[in-house]
């Protein structure tokens, strides 16, 4: 396990800003998402009598559903909907308290199942005390972004955050990044995302933004060839801190 | 707990994981320990051939030796099944590996089993269980190389203290049963749990179901055993249970003092003698007791497993220096059982590794001896280690030497007694013992002196003796009151109230005395808003008690000034102001009888300065999704915070672990967490109270 360069050329300087994705780059989302999943599922089947499998098909359903209706809008990923939706498909009709419930499960359990990756905090430390700003660019609506933000309590290392919900579209688009750079303001070098996503992370980042791009490497990330390539794959955070020391 | 988030915990991609499944398959395919090949091997070829209902009399029949399984039947089935398929394969091919093979397997799956419950009961420890446990030189060397089955009756012994800490009794105590039918010397944990159930007063209800399907589950594994005269000659007359009395103080007239049953007696007694023994001493003890058993006995190596994970789970947050000499430990243990004891066979390169080292370089004189002095002083002082980790660990909050005294106070109607008994939901009934101040009213409420005086005046009450009996009960004596009936509106016979591990005190006065006031450890105030106070005092007055409403809205009036001048100046003295609001303010013209739902309420806190709340509110605003007010105090002033939303049991739960480690040990096992302004209360006063003895431990 060790930094992975593509593009040697790239990561010469020090970064002037940079860019963080959240999910699945500041955490492993696949088995926080598991967990959640779980207790939901377990919920409905101890409230509702909803069987597991039908609860698995109404739900992949559901969010078929409304990722279909709101493409590329931050509500596309709203668990309220689907679990709303989701209640629907089942036959219950609306249950505005249900869905409620759902998704608060679904949250508290994600949130306290979640493990931020091992370094990251001290990464971000390294940047704070080198005086380079970041800013979370995330998809997603604010209100659970800002949750996470601050129980984690990232509130006090990141200088801006920017969701796809105040951006008016998801990433890859370049809304986005455009506002993020507009937060930010001019920076007198190279500005960094990372992210662990090919496409709407790194190729985004380097077409909307110019950026260098680093991509976090874990189980389920696939480094890709060609413009989805990252300049930089890598493990751990660790990786990135003693780059970031070795670099003038 | 599903099985599939159990799952997720487990660390199947750590690298100490993989490297002790990297050694473990080598082994499993490569060596054929010396005694599966020349003893369980045999024994399981006999039975299948001779009668797999009663293998132990085909063994014998067809001429086997009679130690070569002296294990009862839970672990005759745990080994069947996959030798059974590897003897068939075996059959099939003409080879000879197959039943052995499955002989490794069955082991390798048990062994992971273990792991799986260890990392289960400990996931904050995941690295030092897997250092401790899955790379420990014992169990690799005992399950691999010199092939004993003890990992057999160590997981069940394991799964049924898992259980037992979920307060699954019955399940437990089979789970105990099938692991002393494998093995009888698990029987030897026995007593200690049994010491551990019944000392403490939130566990004694375990106690009987756990020892009654115990016994039943006992009787149903032990007689087949008991029927069979071949399986009593195998399992019962083991050469091994006479190594109880091999160590012995000899005496002038033959008689002789056994040193074995001498320490494992004492161990009972002074646990016995513990006031208060946590689930973290309790393992502590086990492994003490299979130590003693190992240190004073010829022990055969597979013995040295059934500590090593509780050594494991012990020493799972301790300092590294302990885990680098418990690892030197399982290192010369290593050495000195390869040095004298057979191992494996290689057949597959030919190899035969099985004869004891001592046999080909020959130690120099008493060089084995001397070996072993020194496992017995590291035998030694892993028990010191053992029990000076287990007792510091235990009673993290020294509840035994003094009780957690909670005093709360505030006007009648603001929800005192609510907030104690929901406090004794948390910490469990039998560990809670609540003095209430309706108690030391001086007279009954017929009596004339009600018409001058409210009982909002100190004077009305009798505060010395409710003083007293506090501080008897914080010094845990017993104390004789009467008590007050609601209903009757008069005093029962006085009763025995005894002190407990939580003492709360509620009443109109409970803070009001300075000196009672510095004997609590957390001092609550509850206060509530005007118009939210007259309605639930109508409520309950008028709704549940059947008075006039006129003479509820008498009452309060006449109660004013009496509240302002000895009821309001208690909150300046506690720790933890809390009060509910209406959302919006109420109109009590409109509601003159309490009749009506409670409105929707939010919380108001006010926590002294120096109490950290940073962790609990970050949770109760990111993981329950809460709207949190914060107002910044001036100096000396209280932090306040406003609390609105929906909160979820469930949510308070997690909220709760949020507050601070070491607080389940206080909890009850299954603690009671409310829902809206009622959790918040419970997790701020939780909150507190870990401040509170965490204070006590820097300054006693």
């Amino acid at each position: 396990m060790a930094l992975t360069v593509f593009n040697p050329d790239g990561l010469k300087q020090r970064p002037a800003c940079v860019l963080f994705d959240t999910d699945n780059t500041l955490y492993a989302y696949d088995p926080a998402h598991e967990q959640a999943m779980e207790a939901t599922r377990q919920k409905a089947e101890r409230q509702l009598g909803i069987a597991p499998r039908t609860f698995d098909d109404a739900f992949a359903e559901a969010r078929r559903q409304v990722k279909a209706r709101l493409h590329g809008t931050a509500s596309s990923h709203s668990r309220l909907l689907y679990f709303h939706r989701m209640l629907e498909l089942v036959g219950l009709r609306t249950q505005v308290l249900l869905a409620l419930d759902f998704e608060q499960t679904y949250w508290r359990t994600l949130l306290t199942a979640a493990q931020i990756f091992d370094g990251a905090k001290e990464f971000l430390d390294d940047l704070r005390q080198l005086g380079i700003p970041t800013v979370i660019i995330t998809d997603l609506t604010s209100q659970i972004q800002f949750r996470k933000i601050v129980y984690w309590g990232f509130d006090s290392y990141f200088d801006y955050v920017v969701t796809s919900e105040e951006a008016g579209q998801d990433k890859p688009h370049a809304a986005p990044f455009e506002l993020a750079l507009e937060k930010i303001g001019k920076v007198g070098g190279p500005l960094w995302m990372i992210g662990d996503n090919p496409v709407t992370d790194i190729r985004a980042a380097r077409i909307h933004a110019g950026a260098v791009t680093l991509q976090k490497r874990h189980e389920g990330v696939q480094v890709l060839d060609g413009e989805l390539r990252p300049d930089a794959a890598f493990d751990h955070f660790a990786e990135l801190r003693r780059l970031l020391s070795s670099q003038a | 707990m599903r099985l599939r988030s159990a799952l997720g915990l487990f660390p199947a991609r750590d690298p100490l994981f993989l490297t002790g499944l990297a050694i473990r398959l080598v082994l499993v395919l490569l060596a054929v320990p010396r005694i599966h090949s020349e003893w369980f091997i045999p024994f399981f070829s006999n039975a299948l051939e001779g009668g797999l209902f009663s293998p132990y009399s085909a063994h014998l029949a067809q001429g086997g030796d009679l130690p070569a399984f002296p294990y009862g039947v839970v672990m005759y089935l745990a080994v069947l099944p996959l030798v059974t398929i590897g003897a068939g394969l075996d059959r099939l091919t003409g080879a000879t590996v197959f039943a052995g093979l499955g002989l490794n397997l069955t082991i390798l799956l048990l062994d992971l089993a273990l792991l799986a419950l260890l990392v289960a009961m400990r996931p904050a420890a995941k690295r030092r269980i897997l250092l401790l446990y899955w790379l420990s030189p014992i169990v690799l060397y005992v399950c691999y190389w010199h092939g004993q089955l003890d990992v057999v009756p160590v997981v069940l012994l394991m799964l049924s203290l898992f259980l037992l800490f979920r307060e699954q009794p019955a399940a437990s105590g089979v789970a105990m049963a099938a692991a002393i039918s494998s093995k009888l010397s698990m029987a030897l944990a026995g007593p200690i749990v049994l010491i551990y159930l019944v000392i403490s007063r939130r566990r004694r209800h375990l106690a009987a179901p756990m020892v009654l399907a115990g016994t039943a589950a006992s009787l149903v594994l032990h007689l087949p055993v008991l029927a069979s005269p071949a399986a009593r000659s195998m399992v019962l007359g083991t050469p091994e249970l006479s190594k109880v009395y091999d160590f012995s103080i000899r005496l002038s007239d033959g008689l002789e003092i056994y040193l074995l049953p001498v320490a494992y007696l004492l161990l009972l007694i002074s646990a016995w003698l513990i006031r208060r023994i946590s689930a973290q001493l309790l393992l502590a003890l086990v492994a003490v007791g299979f130590l003693v058993i190992v240190l004073m006995t010829p022990a055969s190596p597979g013995w040295y497993l059934w500590f090593t994970p509780f050594l494991a789970l012990t020493f799972a947050e301790t300092r590294q220096r302990i885990v680098i000499f418990v690892f030197g430990f399982g290192a010369l243990f290593f050495a000195f059982h390869l040095l004298r004891l057979p191992g494996s066979d290689i057949p597959l390169w030919g190899i035969d590794l099985s004869m004891p080292v001592a046999e080909i370089v020959p130690l120099p004189e008493r060089g084995a001896s001397i070996l072993l002095s020194v496992l017995f002083a590291g035998g030694l002082m892993l028990c010191l280690l053992l029990m000076r980790e287990g007792v510091l660990r235990n009673d993290y909050f020294r509840l035994s030497r003094r009780p957690l005294m909670i005093g709360i106070a505030g006007d009648s109607s603001t929800g005192k007694d609510q907030l104690a008994s929901s406090l004794t939901g948390l910490f469990g009934a039998a560990a809670v013992t609540h003095v209430s101040g309706d108690d030391y009213h001086l007279w009954d409420r017929h009596k004339p002196m009600w018409q001058v005086m409210t009982h909002l005046n100190p004077s009305a009450n009798d505060l010395q003796k409710f003083r007293e009996d506090l501080f008897a009960l914080s010094s845990g004596q017993t104390v004789k009151n009467r008590h007050y009936d609601h209903d009757l509106g008069r005093m029962n016979a006085p009763r025995t109230i005894a002190s407990n591990e939580v003492i709360l005190a509620t009443g109109l006065h409970a803070l009001y005395e300075s000196e009672l006031n510095n004997r609590f450890d957390v001092r609550i105030f509850l206060d509530m808003e005007d118009s939210l106070r007259t309605f639930l005092k109508l409520r309950r007055d008028v709704q549940l008690r059947g008075h006039e409403p006129r003479a509820v809205f008498a009452a309060i009036r006449s109660r004013q000034l009496d509240r302002e001048r000895f009821i309001q100046p208690q909150a300046a003295k506690a720790d933890l102001v809390m009060g509910l609001e209406p959302l919006h303010p109420l109109r009590i013209d409109e509601v003159p009888s309490g009749e009506g739902a409670i409105p929707n309420l939010r919380l108001r806190v006010q926590v002294a300065q120096g109490t950290p709340t940073t962790p609990l509110i970050r949770t109760l605003v990111g993981v329950c999704g809460l709207h949190v007010d914060r107002r910044e105090p001036a100096s000396g002033e209280r932090l306040e915070f406003m609390l609105e939303g929906d909160l979820d049991p469930e949510d308070t739960a997690l909220a709760a672990s949020a507050i601070s480690a070491g607080l389940d040990d206080l909890l009850d096992a299954r603690p009671k967490w409310l829902g809206g302004p009622a959790g918040m209360m419970q997790l701020f006063v939780l909150n507190q109270v870990a401040h509170a003895l965490k204070k006590r431990l820097l300054w006693p």
